[in-house]
């Protein structure tokens, strides 16, 4: 597998060779992954349920450790936690459970939590929870419980919480999964208006087909597809 | 299990308090940070699994699980028991604030014993040694609590002593029966789990 | 839902819960200490007192009072007839004794002043605004970072467990004492101890992937009022007349 056969300018944000993993010895479930992601390009990452795409996301950040391959991050070659650590917030991972992710009391601790691990003031901080809940309009649920929020609800403030680190790069695990109509929609539309590179795994055809430029398919462990052509014919086609 | 507000006297309850912050402190301090979310969540887990009952007659007996808590957590136990009373005693007024040293001694010790007992290489059977562990863990915290009694009132509360006991005859029972079961089924789906130890 | 955050504002939520917290542990040593029967039926009253203040919904009240009193029906029934002191009344062997009289009667109302400041003052602070202050009250960190934790998931874990049951049910089982409820009971405990565990270890994830190192930072911040020390002094002014009077 090579890297995405078509040119982009600008520096790769990921640069992914031959990245290889697997869970168990005997069965790869990642083997030899290579792709480039570059800045303002929105890529689906397509695949059956059990190819790899959230160990895929995991891999990039750092959470697991890739059994062979190469990553560059931000054009920084990673190999390590040490490698890593300063890259977490440049690159914003959203988890596919929204409630692995929100573990804090309230909605603004929650969304503070990042900013404050990198170290931010206290009034900086209170500035960025701010700003995120008016973006992505949710200033009413600053003060409540996490617990007590709907999923659509849940999946913003999970979204608030990665882009209050000031990400240059989402990679986002089924952000529209489970979601009724109504809070797919507001969940897709936040995401057009984000200026960040994404990669963004979905199995669902019609938002893949809205929100990306260009689609990424996994089968197997390996590339089968890496196309800018229009995603919804490329989806159609692997069906 | 537990003991209600206003029976101990205050030396005991100065006393389990004291005892109780000193052994809490001991588990924090065993507990590194990256485990407090497992800590956290096996508190949740403990508080929840307090709520299912298992009919026992015309009554019903609802699951305590130290025993286990103390298999999967060793010292953590401490603080994490310390954590799901002070909530059972917010959301349901088990217990309160002065008895709440006291309830985390009852609670916890046994825990503590029922870990060691779960290491002890007899019986062979993981379930058979959850069975010791279970019964273990209750008998050890009533005594716990008649010696609190006893050291409040003396002979005046011995037949007190004598219903409380009483009361927790089907509680050995069904605690011995469930950690085992429990023991059993995560032996055969998640062996990797009875290895894990939260605290160092 | 498991109810967390019972009672709807009054005049009670004003009072900045680190005070109400000290309150309640200052009228709990000082209730504890106490042998006599008539100040503590004054805080008793003082309790109920405050309950009401605090508006907290009578059917929570009378829950409380329940599990309190099962426990004390056995010391009623228990105490009164062992020897000691002036025998009061005699019956068939059985003796109604006064030392043992008293003593219960100063175990109920000890517990149900207890029980009843505890209501009105802790309970219906909301369980994330208590750990709060619990941190700031200089409890560890750690320790209180356990309780967040637990706050936060029970009712996950709570709904995982009601949705297991109820697929179970739909199968066909309902719960009696032999060894095939046990058995399919531990498997529920099994799955959702396993379910902990896997989440714990994905919380981590995500809390690694925002930047986390160990240790937590803190955003909330109380700040003391004049009507907090107010309400403080009040309370510690009212205990010390208790004391001083009754």
């Amino acid at each position: 597998m090579t890297a995405a056969p078509h040119a982009i300018s600008g520096p790769a944000l990921i640069r992914a060779r031959d990245l290889s993993f697997r869970h168990v010895p005997e069965r790869p479930l990642l083997e030899g992954v290579s792709f480039d992601l570059h800045a303002g390009e929105r890529v689906g990452l397509a695949g059956a349920n059990g190819s790899g795409k959230s160990s895929l996301l995991q891999l990039l950040i750092g959470l697991l450790p890739p059994d062979g391959g190469a990553l560059e991050l931000c054009g920084q070659p990673c190999r390590d936690e040490a490698d890593f650590r300063p890259l977490r917030g440049r690159v914003g991972l959203m988890f596919q459970d929204a409630d692995d992710q929100l573990f804090c009391p309230t909605v603004q601790e929650d969304i503070a939590f990042g900013p404050l691990n990198q170290g931010l003031a206290h009034a900086a901080v209170r500035r960025i929870v701010g700003d995120m809940l008016a973006r992505l309009h949710i200033v009413h649920l600053a003060e409540r419980p996490v617990h007590q929020l709907s999923g659509g609800e849940k999946r913003l403030v999970a979204l608030a919480g990665v882009l209050a680190m000031g990400p240059e790069v989402l990679l986002l695990d089924e952000p529209t999964t489970g979601l009724d109509a109504a809070a797919q929609e507001k969940v897709t539309e936040v995401l057009l208006t984000l200026p960040q590179a994404m990669l963004v795994v979905s199995h669902d055809r019609d938002f893949l087909a809205q929100l990306s430029t260009r689609v990424i398919a996994l089968a197997d462990g390996r590339v089968v597809v890496d196309s800018v052509r229009q995603p919804a014919q490329v989806l159609s086609l692997r069906r | 299990m537990h003991i209600s507000e206003g029976v101990l006297s205050w030396p005991v309850l100065a006393g389990g308090a004291a005892i109780a912050a000193a052994a809490v402190g001991v588990g924090l301090r065993r507990l590194p940070d990256e485990r407090i979310p497992v800590a956290g969540l096996l508190c949740a887990l403990f508080f929840v699994a307090a709520l299912i009952h298992i009919p026992v007659g015309i009554a019903s007996v609802h699951l305590v699980l130290n025993g286990l808590c103390g298999v999967l957590l060793g010292w953590a136990a401490f603080p994490v028991i310390a954590a799901a009373l002070t909530l059972q005693a917010l959301l349901f007024g088990f217990g309160g604030l002065t008895t709440l040293g006291v309830n985390i001694m009852v609670m916890g010790v046994p825990a503590l014993i029922a870990a060691a007992a779960f290491r002890a290489p007899w019986p062979r059977s993981a379930a058979l040694r959850g069975a010791v562990c279970g019964a273990l863990a209750i008998v050890c915290g009533v005594l716990l609590m008649a010696l609190a009694l006893w050291l409040s009132g003396g002979a005046a509360f011995v037949s007190l002593i004598g219903m409380v006991m009483l009361a927790h005859l089907p509680v050995i029972a069904i605690e011995a029966a469930m950690t085992a079961a429990i023991v059993g089924s995560l032996q055969r789906a998640r062996p990797a789990l009875l290895q894990f130890r939260v605290s160092a | 839902m498991i109810a967390i955050g019972i009672a709807p504002p009054s005049l009670l939520s004003h009072v900045d819960p680190r005070v109400r917290l000290l309150c309640a542990l200052f009228a709990s040593v000082w209730i504890a200490a106490t042998p006599r029967l008539l100040p503590l039926a004054a805080l008793a009253g003082c309790g109920l007192l405050l309950a009401v203040i605090a508006r907290v919904p009578a059917r929570v009240l009378l829950r409380r009072l329940f599990v309190l009193n099962a426990f004390m029906a056995l010391v009623l029934v228990t105490l009164p007839l062992s020897p000691g002191g002036e025998v009061l009344w005699q019956f068939a062997g059985v003796g109604l004794y006064h030392d043992g009289l008293m003593h219960a009667l100063r175990i109920v109302l000890a517990g149900h002043a207890l029980t009843l400041l505890f209501v009105a003052l802790v309970v219906t602070l909301e369980p994330v605004t208590l750990a709060h202050a619990l941190l700031h009250l200089k409890v560890p960190d750690k320790l209180v970072r356990i309780l967040m934790f637990a706050i936060r998931y029970i009712d996950v874990l709570h709904d995982t467990r009601l949705r297991r049951e109820r697929a179970i049910r739909a199968r066909g089982f309902s719960a009696r004492c032999d060894r095939h409820t046990v058995r399919t009971t531990a498997h529920l405990v099994g799955s959702l101890v396993g379910d902990s565990l896997a989440r714990a270890q994905r919380i981590e994830q995500a809390m690694r992937a925002r930047g986390w190192r160990g240790g937590f930072p803190m955003l909330h911040h109380f700040h003391l009022r004049v009507s907090d020390l107010a309400f403080g002094l009040l309370f510690a002014a009212c205990l010390l007349s208790i004391g001083v009077i009754a």
